[in-house]
């Protein structure tokens, strides 16, 4: 520590991360806040961790007045902020740089494509990064964003980007139009339930819970998600159904709850389908509600 | 954007991967991963050669730290916690600011490791003696909060009983897909559709989107069930499905429930009017 002006590396590194940790978290939204927590006292501890730590640090000796007004800056910049809009298409040099970018990325075979920490190291990742730099700064939006990871596929792909883009428009889904909902419960000996299918105007979504044991604390490292087949799905019209993804989490009480996306969402002139997860077969009636429950 | 509301985003995004780590990432992937985003900053004139080359020396060292105590500055240390409890005022209670800057000062010295964790303890044990409880006015407690975790720890939610289907309108843009009823619980699953808004706003405490009635008054304490976002749709909307969660099952002589969301309500008939 003596006999040189600059502070020991280490230390001061730890100062500043704690620092950053502090002064870069933006304030708790006001809708987060517990009841009976008073906002007013909690931007105040707030403020007074930060000054606090700034003159800790300054008396050891580990950042400057400099130092200690920069962050200063940031912190009430943090709070000050708002949530910003992107604009509504790519900034001219984020377009550049993007184009640039892209130009690198050669296709690679299928395998590769796996891959994601391999080509995360390559022009893929440089791109990659590039993308998320760009929006995070608001020079590209949500829409245009998913238009650039678009051409990447195509560049990734190569001379497959035309039956890759098939492929992804054949099983593009967003669920934004919700038409019908069929309830069940219907449940089978093995404990799967199917709970509801709901029927969107692009697609089927599945609603299924299964019984779950939560694993024991100790063992939380070795947590794996209960697995569920893909389910099988026909109708009595022959229409060709694509199970294209899903997801769960715990559920009430000891269960697992998830739901599974299904392609496309049944014709009008289906009057049944028919859903087998592995053993499990349900039978859902599509038609208009009568005594029968939809669901068996 | 500003420019400075750019390079507050830039300084953000490394302050998270700089306090953060690898976060389980092989180190050279992670450190080449960090160089892109620095070059793409740089590209996009976010930040100047002296700030990136700043912020790789910051990962640098951050990265070679082992978690190595420094006990070469226990003695400044020391003296700069003593000097903290000096200034304290005869009296302190917890709530006041002298006492949270006690509080913060061995926050701030904790990331250091200078100090024997014992030793650390140690002081921490000593300034609590001189901190009193607060005398004047507690805040409030929060009876509906402390209700709901009690409602919570104590249920056990069981068999699913019935499924019942939402109305179909859609209110500030959430529509109520389904009641799941459960035995001593209920779930309502939502669909919310927006172009202003990202995910549908909090109610409550914790993460809970909508209040649930129904017409026999019975109270409901929900928690935040799950959610999930869609991909943005072409018309620019975010789609997020989810559920909410709520103790205890409506009861069998309940025969409507009223789900409010954003000041809005829709009822749900549980069964049939008697005829």
């Amino acid at each position: 520590m003596e006999g040189s002006d600059e502070p020991p590396v280490l230390a001061r590194s730890r100062a500043e991360r704690y620092l950053a940790q502090a002064a870069l978290r933006p304030p708790m939204e006001d809708e987060r806040l517990p009841p009976g927590v008073d906002r007013e006292a909690v931007d105040r501890q707030r403020w007074i961790a930060l000054e606090t730590a700034l003159s800790v640090y300054r008396d050891l000796g580990l950042i400057s007045a400099a130092d200690a007004d920069e962050w200063r800056r940031l912190a009430e910049a943090v709070a000050r902020s708002e949530p910003k809009t992107a604009s509504s298409e790519s900034s001219p040099r984020a377009r550049r740089l993007l184009d640039e970018r892209i130009e690198e990325v050669e296709p690679v075979g299928e395998d590769e494509t796996r891959d994601a920490s391999r080509l995360m190291r390559g022009p893929y990742g440089r791109f990659m990064t590039a993308l998320t730099v760009a929006s995070l700064i608001g020079e590209v939006d949500a829409r245009d964003a998913e238009s650039w990871q678009e051409r990447l596929a195509d560049r990734v792909a190569g001379e497959r980007a035309e039956e890759y883009r098939l492929e992804r428009e054949r099983t593009r889904f967003a669920l934004p139009d919700l038409r019908r909902v069929l309830p069940g419960p219907a449940t089978r000996p093995s404990g799967l339930t199917l709970v509801s299918a709901e029927l969107y105007a692009d697609a089927c979504l599945l609603c299924w819970v299964r019984p779950y044991e939560p694993p024991d604390p100790a063992a939380a490292h070795a947590f794996r998600a209960p697995e569920i087949p893909d389910p099988v799905v026909e109708d009595d019209v022959g229409t060709e159904y694509l199970s294209v993804g899903g997801g769960g989490g715990t559920g009430m009480g000891a269960t697992w709850h998830g739901s599974t996306v299904v392609l496309p969402t049944p014709p009008k002139v289906a009057r049944e389908l028919t859903v087998r997860f592995g053993d499990d077969r349900f039978v859902v009636d599509l038609r208009e509600q009568g005594t029968r429950p939809p669901m068996r | 954007m500003t420019p400075s509301d750019r390079y507050l985003a830039a300084v953000r995004f490394l302050g998270m991967l700089w306090t953060q780590g690898t976060s389980g990432m092989d180190p050279a992937d992670f450190v080449r991963t960090f160089e892109y985003y620095l070059d793409a900053f740089a590209e996009l004139e976010v930040m100047g050669t002296d700030e990136t080359e700043l912020w790789r020396h910051r990962m640098r060292v951050a990265l070679s730290d082992d978690g190595r105590p420094l006990f070469e500055w226990a003695a400044p240390v020391r003296e700069r916690l003593e000097r903290a409890v000096r200034e304290l005022p005869v009296r302190v209670e917890a709530m006041d600011d002298e006492a949270q800057r006690l509080f913060a000062v061995l926050g701030a010295v904790q990331p250091l490791r200078a100090l024997p964790e014992d030793k650390t303890h140690a002081w921490a044990l000593r300034q609590s003696t001189r901190i009193a409880p607060p005398s004047g006015s507690r805040p409030p407690v929060d009876e509906r909060r402390q209700r709901m975790t009690l409602a919570w720890a104590n249920a056990v939610p069981g068999k699913l009983l019935r499924v019942v289907p939402g109305p179909p309108e859609r209110r500030a843009g959430l529509r109520v897909a389904s009641v799941q009823l459960y035995e001593g619980a209920a779930s309502v699953r939502w669909h919310f559709v927006s172009k202003d808004e990202s995910w549908p706003k909090t109610a409550s405490y914790p993460s809970c989107h909508l209040e649930l009635a129904d017409d026999r008054g019975t109270e409901y304490l929900g928690k935040g069930g799950g959610g999930s976002r869609m991909a943005t749709t072409p018309a620019g909307e975010a789609v997020v499905i989810g559920q909410d969660d709520f103790v205890p099952a409506p009861p069998g002589l309940a025969r409507s429930l009223t789900i409010g969301y954003a000041g809005q309500e829709v009822s749900v008939e549980l069964r049939p009017a008697q005829r």
